[in-house]
């Protein structure tokens, strides 16, 4: 049984007028120890989705349908007391920004050992010595002494291993990363980006990754989901991903990032911009945006199915002929 | 963390002289003669120009800012006209009811305040949170002589359960703190309102609700203590106004306080007095914000380390 059986999920946001539709229809699942990363532009249902997962989304947004099986339970029927002790023990996550993630007049040690004191009974002295430990696997030097200083005395790529400290510190079997790297300089990305891999390796935690980036997600990731205006549109192992991308989208959002062994004169973009989320179009959400696109697509939305080992996608291009007979 | 508190005293210095400065020139500008008012309407003019050289008001203006910087260095705020008692003792003597007045009006403010500003955020939208807002209202708009008169009109008069006026027992603060302390409770309940939801929609709010802190309370206390450090700010500066300004309320109740010793002072151009009583009020304000100052960077590290 997979660690995480995500079916169905719809995440819409009501607003006075308009009902926006961010996460709408997606299912997915994760195993133990493996690092699942989600991709795509801003805009298309991808941290609603993780915040879904943790029960985190705010007013006016809701979950209205699926369901979100977690270690055995579905999610969406437990009581708020009893997810929130799923929170941070079992399941945590962390956030794109660490410099306004943490609470800027407590001690980073306190904002770790929140953690624990939230979910045991703990003396101080434990939560103490515990919460040096998880600094030092973070990588963080002087643990003893930088416990008693505040996020403004660390620097973003440090803050952000202090948040996993803070993430992984009761050892849960789902870490969910929300862009993880986004804010931090490119080397201190590749630093991160280690460090969750090795975490993975020893604690045998499952990483959700949330990213816009192609590069994260080549270098970090066994599994992508590839998301497009709250559904998704492919899924597939990572190399396969990359080797032989099926979806329009997909090849889009691959070929605009640029190769060092090719040269190319024109870097291949996706043409428009992501519509807005209440505006989604007829037939394949993609159909306004895409290269390759056939009468059928105004009218059908295509649902996701295998093409491969593993590699499903939503695409017309791909289905068996029989739907466009009609 | 000493380096910043010497900084702070030392920026006060500066203020307090310009305070002084300014005060003294602005009084031999504006129209009105102590000397006439002390001698009479009647007196003749010899009369009158005896008091003006007893008094030193013949010398010219920059000699008297001179002695007048001179005594103050000395702890002499000089001699009240009319009373002929120096002003520190009329001060002095006076200070601990207005500040003792003040006090309890800021200590029912902030208690008050905050602990409506919280229900208001916890309940917002809801019926408690539009009640709150419209006592708010109540209290920004209504004017404090008319809140003191009202409440003299029920509590002395119909009911005889609080003297209307004058200084004593408890019972004399009871109507005088209510009324100096209803706007500052408004202010302060709105500040604390809007910060507070301010600040539950931050990204460390979300972060502690992602590890399980357990919801509402805690997290309300949690983030109570960021919401507030902006209404620090207002609590300090109404607490300055209280100290100085409380002219209205002393009036009205008869308080035997600075308010009222000011406008006692003003009226019989009572030159030394005046100029006591706006330094005391400046220092007071000066005071009162350097306490702000150093309780924001004790709050917050990030002053604190800067």
């Amino acid at each position: 049984m997979p660690l995480l059986e995500v079916e169905g999920l719809k995440t819409h946001f009501f607003g006075k007028r308009s009902v926006t539709k961010a996460v709408d229809g997606v299912s997915f699942t994760l195993d133990h120890g493996e690092i699942l990363g989600i991709v795509g532009e801003s805009g298309s249902g991808k941290s609603v989705t993780s915040l879904s997962l943790m029960r985190l989304v705010d007013h006016p947004g809701r979950v209205v349908a699926g369901s979100i099986r977690f270690e055995g339970r579905d999610l969406l029927t437990l009581s708020r007391e009893e997810m929130r002790k799923l929170r941070g023990r079992r399941m945590s996550m962390i956030f794109q920004e660490p410099g306004t993630s943490m609470n800027p007049v407590l001690t980073v040690g306190f904002q770790i050992g929140e953690a624990i004191r939230s979910h045991e009974r703990v003396e101080p002295a434990e939560v103490r010595r515990r919460t040096m430990e998880l600094m030092e696997m973070v990588g963080i030097p002087d643990a003893k002494q930088r416990l008693n200083q505040y996020p403004h005395q660390f620097s973003g790529g440090m803050l952000q291993r202090l948040m996993i400290a803070m993430g992984l510190a009761l050892s849960p079997s789902l870490l969910i990363a929300d862009e993880p790297v986004t804010a931090l300089d490119v080397t201190i990305q590749a630093q991160i980006l280690d460090l969750l891999k090795d975490l993975r390796d020893t604690t045998n935690a499952a990483v959700l990754l949330i990213t816009h980036d192609m590069g994260v997600v080549a270098e970090t990731c066994d599994r992508v989901v590839v998301m497009y205006l709250g559904a998704i549109v492919e899924e597939a192992p990572v190399e396969t991903l990359f080797d032989d991308p099926k979806h329009p989208y997909t090849q889009g959002l691959l070929g605009s990032i640029p190769s060092i062994e090719e040269k190319v004169e024109w870097l291949q973009a996706i043409p428009g911009t992501i519509p807005n989320a209440n505006e989604i179009p007829t037939g394949c959400r993609f159909s306004n945006r895409c290269p390759k696109v056939m009468d059928v697509c105004h009218t059908v939305d295509p649902a996701l199915e295998f093409v491969g080992e593993g590699h499903r996608v939503a695409c017309h291009l791909y289905t068996e002929t029989e739907d466009r007979d009609v | 963390m000493t380096r910043y508190i010497i900084r702070r005293v030392l920026v006060g210095i500066p203020i307090l002289f310009l305070v002084v400065t300014l005060v003294f020139f602005a009084f031999r500008l504006i129209p009105g003669d102590a000397a006439r008012i002390l001698a009479g309407d009647e007196a003749p003019i010899e009369r009158v120009e005896q008091i003006r050289r007893d008094l030193g008001l013949d010398r010219p203006v920059l000699v008297q800012y001179a002695n007048y910087l001179g005594d103050l260095f000395r702890g002499d705020l000089g001699t009240s006209f009319s009373s002929r008692r120096p002003v520190t003792v009329e001060i002095g003597s006076r200070f601990w009811n207005t500040f003792s007045l003040a006090l309890a009006s800021i200590t029912l403010a902030t208690i008050l305040g905050i602990a409506m500003g919280v229900i208001s955020a916890l309940y917002r939208g809801k019926l408690a949170d539009h009640v709150v807002t419209i006592l708010a209202l109540l209290g920004i708009s209504v004017p404090v002589f008319w809140l003191g008169l009202l409440m003299m009109q029920l509590f002395s008069v119909q009911l005889g359960w609080l003297p209307a006026a004058g200084y004593g027992t408890w019972r004399h603060f009871v109507m005088p703190t209510i009324a100096l302390s209803v706007f500052s409770i408004a202010f302060i309940t709105r500040m604390t309102r809007s910060s507070l939801l301010e600040t539950i929609q931050q990204d460390y709010v979300r972060t502690a609700r992602a590890k399980g802190v357990v919801e509402r309370l805690v997290l309300l206390l949690l983030s109570l203590r960021n919401a507030l450090l902006p209404v620090t700010i207002v609590v300090g500066l109404r607490f300055g106004y209280m100290v100085g300004g409380a002219v209205i309320t002393e009036e009205v109740f008869a308080w035997p306080g600075l308010g009222r010793l000011l406008i006692l002072s003003v009226a019989q151009r009572d030159i030394p007095l005046v100029q006591g009583l706006l330094l005391v009020f400046a220092t007071s304000f000066v005071i009162v914000n350097l306490l702000v100052d150093l309780l924001y960077a004790f709050l917050d590290p990030r002053i604190r380390h800067r």
